[in-house]
């Protein structure tokens, strides 16, 4: 992979992420807390912004298409138009995400996306939405190991787990799988890209890792607070900021 | 200055406290307009979100910076190039000034964290590492980074994000072009010499006199849009635009002889415009 397809993987990865962080703003709006959903739809917005700097022109016009529509719904704010936005954003993401065909990574987190807005929308019973979610695990796992090149780091699939075990609770689940993929990200996959504008700096993603994981245990078994939320958002900014160091090519 | 005392004077620079205090203002100033009646607690609160939202957020960015800062004589003698602090405890300094300032601002209300998250994002994220070093375009994401105090005193003043407080903030976006440009043209060697494609690398020296033309001009556009929403901040307004025109007949002067005399003169003529609109709207706004 060339220092092009790796920027254009690292945009959409923002991007997808973000996009799952929408879905769990969308999907909790915890006691009507507006404010967590304007931040994940900005956040989507400007990662998406950053992901068109890199798309083919193709794909790009029609993802544009389907995105700049499923916000125009978000500000009417009838709850079908949420459902179509969130129908937007996942097939926006997925769009993205064929463009790097081959990436097993990618592949389960539009697999994560789309099991998440099929439960959301209640479109499968909540058997079939575990076996969707137990498979976005096993292909994070999976995935964690081809992009880190290592096996052990199969254990940030570890990360996920909560999405099992407290399935019907969409923030737990949602964020352990933003968390879980941020750590596999994190590992180094990026660094190891010849000839790539950026480098990882250990230092932050250690830093991510202290915020965001414990974030994620105290919203796993104590339910949702929102100081903990923002430093959970802390924590996978620090560690996509640990991923994305710049440095002269 | 040595000892645990030096040590901090160097960590407390990080956060570039004269930046810190302008930014400061713009979040005090949104609040004191936005606010019914001023609570001693929020006032508090505000200094913790502040000291941790914008200088936690400028330390990292200095801590992500270290390498260039490094190659630029304008920065080589901050505390990380230059050695005085180590990387460690500058990461360990910023990181926990931001978490503070998240609790605090979760304290006042959510949108108040939602301005620092989104400060952050921008700033480091956004505007540090995909596009500082890439595009002298980065200034723009830099700004929207730059307008969140003033958003974020709004939210705490009001309990939510509105047109007024939306007008305040980009009168902060609109203004720092003409901030940060013209510090770009008077240390234009240093940005070169570190490889920093700053305005105007690649760019007309006429589209930049547009563009800065342009933003100041927005400057009191917004300013009297503002007065209009909230009916009242006419004088603040007035002095806003003579003071923007001002500036505008200066970057014209610097099309016609960009000199870095003209550049460090429109780079004092900056700031008294955001100061005299953070203010003067909340004295107006008492009266």
């Amino acid at each position: 992979m060339g220092l092009c397809e790796s920027t254009k993987l690292l945009g959409c990865i923002v991007f997808s992420l973000s996009g799952l962080l929408l879905l769990s703003t969308i999907v909790m709006d915890p006691g009507g807390q507006q404010a967590f959903r304007l931040l994940g739809l900005i956040l989507a917005v400007m990662s998406y912004s950053v992901t068109m700097l890199f798309f083919d022109t193709r794909k790009g016009v029609i993802a544009t298409g389907l995105f700049a529509g499923s916000l125009l719904a978000s500000m009417g704010g009838f709850l079908w138009l949420e459902e179509l936005l969130l129908v937007s954003i996942a097939l926006a993401g997925i769009m993205a995400l064929l463009a790097f065909t081959g990436s097993l990574g990618l592949t389960g987190l539009s697999a994560l996306m789309v099991s998440g807005f099929l439960a959301y929308t209640g479109l499968l019973d909540a058997a079939i939405t575990r076996i969707a979610l137990a498979a976005s695990c096993i292909i994070l796992g999976a995935s964690s190991i081809i992009i880190t090149g290592r096996r052990h780091s199969s254990l940030l699939a570890v990360s996920s787990l909560p999405m099992l075990l407290e399935a019907s609770n969409w923030v737990v689940w949602l964020s352990s799988a933003i968390t879980g993929v941020s750590l596999m990200l994190s590992q180094a996959g990026i660094n190891r890209v010849s000839r790539c504008p950026f480098r990882t700096d250990s230092g932050l993603v250690f830093s991510g890792i202290l915020f965001s994981v414990p974030a994620i245990a105290y919203l796993t078994l104590l339910g949702f607070a929102g100081v903990v939320y923002s430093i959970w958002v802390f924590g996978v900014i620090l560690l996509m900021a640990g991923s994305l160091v710049p440095q002269r090519v | 200055m040595e000892g645990p005392l030096g040590r901090m004077l160097h960590l407390l620079s990080l956060t570039k406290p004269r930046q810190l205090a302008l930014l400061m203002l713009t979040m005090y100033g949104s609040y004191l307009v936005a606010a019914d009646h001023v609570d001693p607690g929020t006032l508090a609160l505000l200094f913790l979100v502040g000291l941790g939202g914008a200088g936690g957020v400028t330390a990292l960015n200095m801590y992500l910076d270290r390498d260039i800062d490094g190659l630029m004589k304008r920065t080589m003698s901050r505390p990380l190039p230059s050695g005085k602090i180590g990387e460690a405890e500058a990461m360990a300094f910023s990181t926990g000034l931001i978490v503070m300032g998240l609790v605090a601002a979760s304290m006042i209300n959510s949108y108040v964290a939602l301005a620092v998250l989104l400060g952050l994002f921008f700033d480091i994220i956004a505007y540090t590492e995909l596009s500082k070093r890439f595009s002298s375009l980065s200034l723009v994401l830099g700004s929207i980074a730059g307008s969140m105090p003033a958003l974020g005193g709004w939210a705490a003043g009001e309990g939510h994000i509105s047109l007024p407080g939306l007008l305040l903030a980009g009168m902060v976006f609109a203004w720092q072009p003409l901030h940060v440009w013209f510090i770009g043209f008077y240390y234009l060697e240093d940005y070169n010499r570190a490889g920093i494609p700053i305005v105007p690398h690649g760019v007309s020296l006429r589209v930049v006199a547009l563009v800065l033309v342009a933003s100041i001009a927005s400057i009191p556009v917004l300013a009297w849009a503002f007065s209009y929403v909230e009916g009242y901040g006419y004088i603040t307004s007035l002095l806003v635009t003579l003071l923007s025109l001002s500036a505008i007949r200066g970057a014209l002067a610097f099309y016609r002889d960009p000199s870095r005399r003209r550049a460090f003169s429109m780079l004092k003529m900056a700031s008294p415009i955001i100061a005299v609109a953070f203010i003067g709207y909340p004295v107006e706004a008492l009266i």
